[in-house]
């Protein structure tokens, strides 16, 4: 075949990154409207023009959301082998007691090592936070003020049977702030975390992102 | 006396009950160990203020001391 017509073209299948051919076949050439590139199906995997392999899924894809109550919410078969890591988002975040936020893993209550550097409060000094080693469990953030809070944590790793990485901004209190970095160093498959308040009961709402890396 | 309640989400499936054995147990070595903490936060505090009378200085004062802001 041959193309020689200046206003004549090839046009492979037009679709997204989320919507690709469901059985593609070896050499199968797509166009995505999303990412405006062009993938060839190797047998394997979508591999753009440019020779990068595509991406199973180049942003944030919501998997699940509902609210937080109880003294813990746990929240199963949220983690799975479909996505790298993930995006927790938090709100409107209260309980009824002074106290803190806190987070596991599955059933994990060892080998979490945390660091988290707070900083800012009303006196003008700054507080060097806290670090554990081998701690039982994530504290993320201090609840109980009549301030509602909000806050996002990335999850990297959490399927893989490899350490699981936590990344979060800290609301701590009313006049604290920082971040939190924590892992869960144990070799675990996880597919649930829990949040929970270490002193009365806890409201909010959740939101589960995933995204490849 | 009733045992905390615990939320459980799996898909559309939403299960409030009180905590099993396993759980409540988990809970008290929590609660054991956030009550711990708070009471060397408390003596931390109490041998903070101790030492700043003893220096007869403010905290902001120590803070100038030690190059914080």
């Amino acid at each position: 075949m041959s193309i020689s017509a200046s206003d004549k073209g090839m046009r492979p299948g037009v679709c997204t990154s989320s919507n690709r051919p469901a059985t593609p076949y070896d050499g199968q050439v797509i166009y995505e409207t999303d990412t405006d590139k062009i993938a060839v199906w190797d047998s394997s995997s979508w591999v753009y023009k440019t020779g990068a392999t595509a991406p199973n899924s180049p942003a944030l894809i919501k998997i699940t959301s509902g609210s937080l109550s109880s003294t813990s919410t746990t929240i199963n078969s949220v983690f799975s082998s479909t996505y790298d890591a993930y995006k927790v988002v938090l709100t409107s975040l209260t309980s009824t007691s002074d106290g803190y936020l806190y987070l596991r893993f599955g059933s994990a209550a060892t080998e979490y090592y945390i660091a988290a550097p707070l900083f800012i409060y009303s006196g003008g000094a700054y507080n060097v936070g806290y670090s554990y080693s081998n701690n039982s469990l994530i504290r993320l953030c201090n609840t109980g003020y009549s301030t509602k809070i909000g806050m996002s944590m990335d999850v990297i790793n959490p399927y893989l049977s490899a350490g699981t990485c936590l990344y979060s901004a800290a609301a701590w209190g009313a006049t604290f702030g920082g971040t939190v970095s924590a892992l869960l160093k144990d070799t675990t498959s996880y597919t649930a975390f829990t949040i929970a308040h270490e002193n009365g009961t806890m409201s909010g709402n959740y939101t589960v992102y995933g995204y490849s890396l | 006396m009733t045992r905390p309640f615990v939320r459980i989400i799996d898909g559309d499936s939403v299960i409030e009950r009180e905590m099993n054995d396993v759980e409540y147990e988990q809970y008290l070595t929590d609660q054991d160990m956030f009550e711990a903490e708070r009471q060397a936060s408390i003596e931390k505090e109490k041998a903070r203020e101790a030492l700043l009378a003893r220096l007869g200085i403010t905290a902001e004062e120590a803070q100038l001391l030690l190059g914080g802001q």
